[in-house]
């Protein structure tokens, strides 16, 4: 769709990236607290955790008495769909994660097919994560943290033509991550378990609510992740996905991953991500990168 | 039932289960010296700690911290440490863990330097990574009484 059709928003975003930055390079002594890899990378709507699924752990490497935050940008590429997203994430004393993610979809295969060319749906996602309790390592408790997401789709046409019933929507997740240390076979290993309240159509990128329901309903997000070193981490996510579209099934999402954090700068991520049926398109399969810095 | 059923449930019963466990912590010391021997026994733990020191030397987020430390005595002991906590033969003579530590007014990146370090140091000699982890299972449990707590709630 068009560029700059709601300027407004544009300025909204811009003036909120500019903050973001400025208060990026205030807290800017490094935020190096945390041990490697521990603060996860960033999700495809901004917040920290694996690819597709936050976890209770907060962006960048900052202890509770630092300020850090990380950027990304990810691709996915099913060969009819290509998500292109890019953000990030600021966050104070390990306590409160604010994030901001624009998603770009392609519709390689659809938009021709209803004679529009290789149109695209853009969806921004405004984040807040808050540590409840507990830690990732340390002590008796697993990590909690209470997140919410307000997802606004920029390009609403389509999704209403086919059902969904609002263009934005606010949800609320609930998760716990743990890392356990020697907890696989002697290497450790991380484990998350999140709980989404939820009506959005393909995470939003098809709008909220549609002819098959309207109401919010709690959908299981998880990962298990091994690492293999410091540096190097495998594991899997799964994704439950409300089914509110009457034109098509929506399926879970699923993903296998390997992450790499060479340093507390940057981090890399390859996944192999399955969608599932993604309207009316089947077995949508593909490859995810993603580079994550952090500061 | 969907295809993907067969992915849920090992995931919602793993981690349901691992999240469970962890609310639950274990013994530290366990009553065998397996990991002592998978260490090394006491000369090559002797050299871990060694090592340990020389890492930590030059690293700014800890070094301060021992600009007044005895390092013969630190090093004798840090060394019991370790080896009693492995369930090598030896019994640690120094001071309490939270006692040592609490006036030293230690913050979580500097325990995580610590770990850090130590991670470094044992593949600098060459452990494998299970046993380095088996060794920082045993050790993270005195974080809470090293580190200055931010809050008194967690
Ligand atoms: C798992 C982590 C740790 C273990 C197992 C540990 C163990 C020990 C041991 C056994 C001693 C000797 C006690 C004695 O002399 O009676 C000691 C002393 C000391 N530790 Fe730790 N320590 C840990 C973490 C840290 C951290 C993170 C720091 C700060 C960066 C630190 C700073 C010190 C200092 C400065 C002393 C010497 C105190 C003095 O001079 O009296 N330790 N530690």
């Amino acid at each position: 769709m068009p560029e700059g059709r709601r300027p407004a928003d544009s300025v909204l975003l811009r003036g909120a990236a500019a903050v973001f930055g400025v208060l990026g390079l205030l807290g800017s002594a490094l935020a190096d607290g945390q041990l490697l890899a521990t603060g996860g990378v960033s999700t495809i709507e901004g917040s920290a955790g694996g690819g597709v699924v936050p976890w209770a752990v907060l962006a960048g490497y900052g202890t509770s008495d630092e300020w850090g935050g990380s950027a990304f940008a990810s691709t996915l590429n099913t060969g009819d769909y290509r998500l292109d997203v890019a953000g990030g994430a600021l966050t104070f004393n390990n306590r409160l994660e604010l994030s901001l993610a624009r998603q770009s979809l392609r519709l390689s295969t659809l938009g021709p097919a209803l004679g529009l060319g290789a149109i695209r749906l853009e969806q921004d996602v405004v984040g807040a994560k808050l540590r409840l309790y507990g830690d990732l390592i340390y002590g008796d408790w697993p990590q909690l943290a209470l997140g919410v997401q307000h997802k606004r789709h920029r390009d609403f046409a389509i999704p209403s033509a086919v059902g969904a019933r609002s263009s934005s929507d606010t949800e609320l997740y609930l998760s716990a991550t743990r890392l356990f240390l020697a907890g696989a076979g002697g290497y450790n290993l991380l484990v998350n378990g999140g709980i989404r309240y939820t009506r959005a159509n393909q995470a939003g990128l098809l709008g909220f609510g549609g002819d098959q329901g309207g109401s919010r309903r709690a959908q299981a997000e998880l990962s298990a992740a091994v690492l293999l070193n410091r540096h190097w981490a495998v594991g899997a996510d799964y994704r439950q996905q409300p089914d509110l579209l009457g034109f098509a099934k929506a399926e879970d999402w699923r993903d296998l991953f390997v992450a790499w954090f060479p340093n507390r700068r940057v981090s890399g991520v390859l996944a192999y991500v399955d969608l599932g049926d993604v309207a009316t398109l089947k077995n949508q399969r593909g490859w995810y990168f993603s580079v994550v810095a952090n500061w | 039932m969907p295809k993907h059923s067969q992915w849920l449930r090992p995931l919602v019963l793993a981690s349901s289960l691992l999240l469970l466990c962890g609310c639950v912590s274990t013994s530290p010391v366990s009553g065998d010296d397996e990991l002592f021997v998978a260490l090394g026994g006491e000369p090559d733990l002797r050299l871990l700690v060694d090592e340990f020191i020389a890492v930590s030397a030059p690293d700014p987020r800890v070094a301060p911290t021992f600009a007044n430390t005895e390092m013969k005595r630190f090093r004798e002991k840090f060394y019991e440490h370790l080896c009693e906590l492995s369930g090598g033969p030896c019994v640690y003579s120094g001071d309490p863990m939270a006692e040592v530590h609490r006036g030293l007014k230690i913050n979580e990146g500097q325990f995580n330097a610590v770990v850090e370090n130590l991670q470094i140091a044992m593949s600098r000699r060459g452990y494998p990574q299970p046993v380095q982890n088996r060794l920082l299972a045993r050790l993270a449990p005195f974080q809470r009484d090293i580190v200055v707590q931010p809050g008194n709630s967690d």
